[in-house]
């Protein structure tokens, strides 16, 4: 049997098994609360981590190319990129993924099948880390953008600045 | 390489037991990471308002230049708040623990630290106080809940205390009614014993007592400032409005949060404030020096805010005006309608607010004098004062954002709404568990809408995004109206990180765009000078 069939096969057990050794990365005292995956607005955390991961072990299975893995890790990476971790922490839930994969696979696989099959994983990791780094300097964007929305307008009004008109773009046009 | 830990080592702690495997008292010292707390106060911002210990000051630093009998301090500065305050004596000893609101925070849903449950912020505090006011707390100390104060204690107070943003969404779950944002209220107040402020709450506290105003805005800039937004309401509708400032006799003054006379968004909702009171011929007046409705003071003690609050009060009496009308603010209108009457009694020098337009009589505001603009503008719709062109905001689809201390403070949640609907045909609200009583705050609130919390920010407003983020894709929404300066503040970044393709706006100014002003030319821009719906070509 190929891998992708048994996988389908085991299918919820490896969303199960990858969604809670995700949320086991959260405090313990939290985790109760963030396995509550069905609350969409009362527990957004909980929720999109269970949705995204099921995503992601659907995409796995049938396959897909790495673009259509994007999505999903961004729904993920975006919350865990402001939460109270580190940059290895925050992306590394890909290994946990892995792992839950792995679980299922050994008993019936060949270890180099395995092998082969779980590298390609890797690659969500690499991915991760770029949507990662995206995320983090969207944080500083809003803190500089934040900075000159508050500002500039006072900057222009007062003549200290000031910008080129649309309507001088327009009238150089025509010379 | 056997020495490396396997990736799930290394990130997780795996821990599939059902009881946590330490306790919460055990998890101490607090660590001050970028991102997750605010820059201290300066010297200078303190001792400009006489507040204790004003010196330069870092959460980082090793040595926080606290006073030496600084814990006699707090523990003297808790007992005289028990004794002040029977609320906060209540709310120490009534919590049965049972978490009603322990997920209500979110805070606590944004990041899952359990330190941010209500229940567990508040026992922070609780702890404290059992062990030196309470037996069983003297006799049992750690097994009856209690623990000494010591530094890494007061540390762990004052980095919880600035992830509250006193929105009140727990106490609206708690079957005994406990109010933990006045526990944080509380928790900060101790705070400023010690000069432990931020400077991003002691810097505008400092402005507003010198200028009037959190912004520092002198009285020449606030007026130039006023009329650089009447050139422009000129452009736009071909009405030259000039605003009145500082005017004795006027029957109305006029208080908004100084975020509306500078900040975008904000400015547009000033604009479209003269606009709508121009149009309507209301006999009103602007202060130089009341230039404030928010008030800073509130987020470090109630007598800093009374102090503040104090020139609305005082303006009020020297322009002789017959009542007060105020902008769209969150915290203006707690401190309004919460703590007003208790500093100053029901005011006597002013009258029971009538619409001179409509001759609504606003009974609610019979105590304190005071009329909330959307109360003011829905009522004038109401009675079919003003005229709309609904299409001019045709390009919006909009949901509203219910303000914290507007929802939950003052029970505001039809105006707003009733408003909208008038002015724009596109609307659709979020869903009921994130909106009216319930709603989410913005992750801002109450001085934490500081730039190097950017973070906290981000996962504090997560519930409010998702939420948005709902009917973005359902409905197509793309405005997320609101009637608070902070909101116009906060949720912009907000939205441009969990939802991008939503703007924020006050209600105002959606107001401003639809309506119809007597002699005005063609309208072909909004207030942004962005083209109108259809006049995008011209």
């Amino acid at each position: 049997m190929p891998i992708n069939d048994l996988l389908s096969k085991k299918r919820q057990s490896i969303i199960n098994k990858s969604f809670e050794l995700t949320i086991a990365t959260y405090p313990e005292e939290s985790q109760t609360f963030l396995r509550e995956k069905s609350t969409q607005f009362t527990n957004p955390v909980g929720y999109t981590i269970y949705h995204a991961i099921e995503q992601i072990i659907d995409k796995i299975i049938s396959n897909e190319p790495i673009e259509n893995f994007i999505l999903p890790l961004e729904e993920i990476i975006r919350i865990r990129a402001v939460q109270d971790f580190t940059p290895s922490q925050a992306v590394g839930f890909i290994f946990l993924i892995k792992k839950a994969l792995q679980d299922e696979l050994e008993k019936d696989f060949e270890s180099s099948q395995i092998l082969d099959f779980l590298s390609r994983v890797d690659s969500l990791a690499l991915v991760a880390f770029d949507i990662f780094m995206k995320y983090r300097e969207k944080i500083y964007d809003l803190k500089s953008k934040e900075l000159i929305d508050r500002t500039w307008w006072i900057l222009k009004k007062y003549n200290i600045v000031s910008e080129i008109s649309d309507k001088t773009v327009e009238t150089n046009k025509k010379f | 390489m056997a020495g490396l830990p396997k990736p799930e080592e290394l990130i997780s702690k795996v821990n599939l037991k059902k009881m946590p495997s330490k306790k919460w008292m055990d998890t101490l010292p607090v660590e001050f990471k970028p991102g997750f707390y605010c820059y201290g106060a300066k010297g200078k911002n303190l001792e400009y308002v006489e507040f204790p210990n004003a010196r330069d000051w870092s959460p980082t630093d090793p040595d926080w230049k606290l006073p030496e009998d600084w814990k006699k301090i707090v523990i003297e500065g808790i007992k005289q708040r028990l004794e002040r305050f029977r609320t906060f004596h209540v709310f120490m000893d009534i919590c049965v623990r049972c978490g009603a609101c322990a997920d209500k925070c979110h805070f606590f849903i944004g990041t899952g630290d359990p330190k941010n449950m209500p229940v567990l912020r508040a026992e922070l505090l609780r702890s404290v106080y059992r062990k030196y006011f309470t037996v069983g707390g003297k006799l049992f100390g750690r097994n009856g809940g209690a623990r000494d104060l010591d530094l890494d204690v007061l540390k762990e107070l004052w980095y919880y205390f600035y992830q509250c943003t006193e929105c009140r969404r727990c106490s609206l779950f708690c079957p005994y009614g406990i109010d933990t944002a006045e526990i944080t209220i509380i928790g900060r107040e101790l705070m400023n014993l010690l000069g432990l402020n931020t400077d991003w709450i002691s810097g505008p506290v400092a402005n507003c007592y010198r200028t009037g105003n959190h912004l520092g805005i002198e009285p020449h800039t606030m007026k130039s400032t006023l009329e650089f937004m009447c050139n422009d309401i000129e452009e736009i509708t071909g009405i030259k409005i000039e605003p009145p400032i500082n005017r004795k006799g006027a029957e109305i003054l006029f208080v908004t949060p100084s975020g509306d006379l500078f900040a975008d968004p904000g400015i547009y909702n000033a604009m479209g404030y003269m606009m709508l009171f121009h149009e309507i011929g209301l006999d009103y007046t602007w202060s130089t020096f009341a230039s404030e409705g928010g008030n800073f003071g509130f987020f470090t003690s109630l007598e800093m805010a009374k102090r503040l609050h104090t020139k609305i009060y005082e303006e009020a009496k020297r322009l002789k005006v017959k009542w007060i009308l105020g902008g769209e603010c969150g915290h203006m209108w707690r401190v309004w309608h919460q703590y007003h009457n208790t500093w100053y009694g029901p005011v006597d020098f002013l009258e029971e607010p009538v619409s001179p337009i409509t001759g609504t009589k606003f009974e609610n505001a019979k105590s304190n004098k005071i009329v909330h603009i959307s109360e003011f503008t829905a009522d004038l719709i109401r009675h079919g004062v003003l005229k709309f062109d609904k299409s001019r905001n045709d390009n919006l689809i909009v949901t509203f954002h219910d303000s914290c201390n507007t929802s939950r403070g003052m029970g505001l949640f039809e105006e707003p709404r009733y408003i909208i609907k008038n002015v724009c045909n596109h609307f659709y609200d979020m869903p009921d568990e994130t909106i009216r009583e319930q709603t989410f705050c913005c992750g801002g609130g109450s001085g934490l809408n500081a730039g190097e919390i950017m973070e906290l920010r981000m996962r504090g407003g997560f519930p409010r995004a998702n939420a948005v983020r709902y009917v973005r894709e359902k409905f197509g929404v793309n405005m997320l109206a609101n009637i608070c300066a902070i909101d116009r503040a906060t949720l912009p970044p907000l939205m441009d990180y969990w939802v991008p393709g939503v703007r924020v706006t006050g209600v105002t100014e959606l107001v401003a765009n639809a309506m119809i002003m007597k002699g005005e030319k063609e309208r072909t821009m909004n207030l942004r000078m962005e083209p109108l719906p259809g006049k995008e070509e011209q």
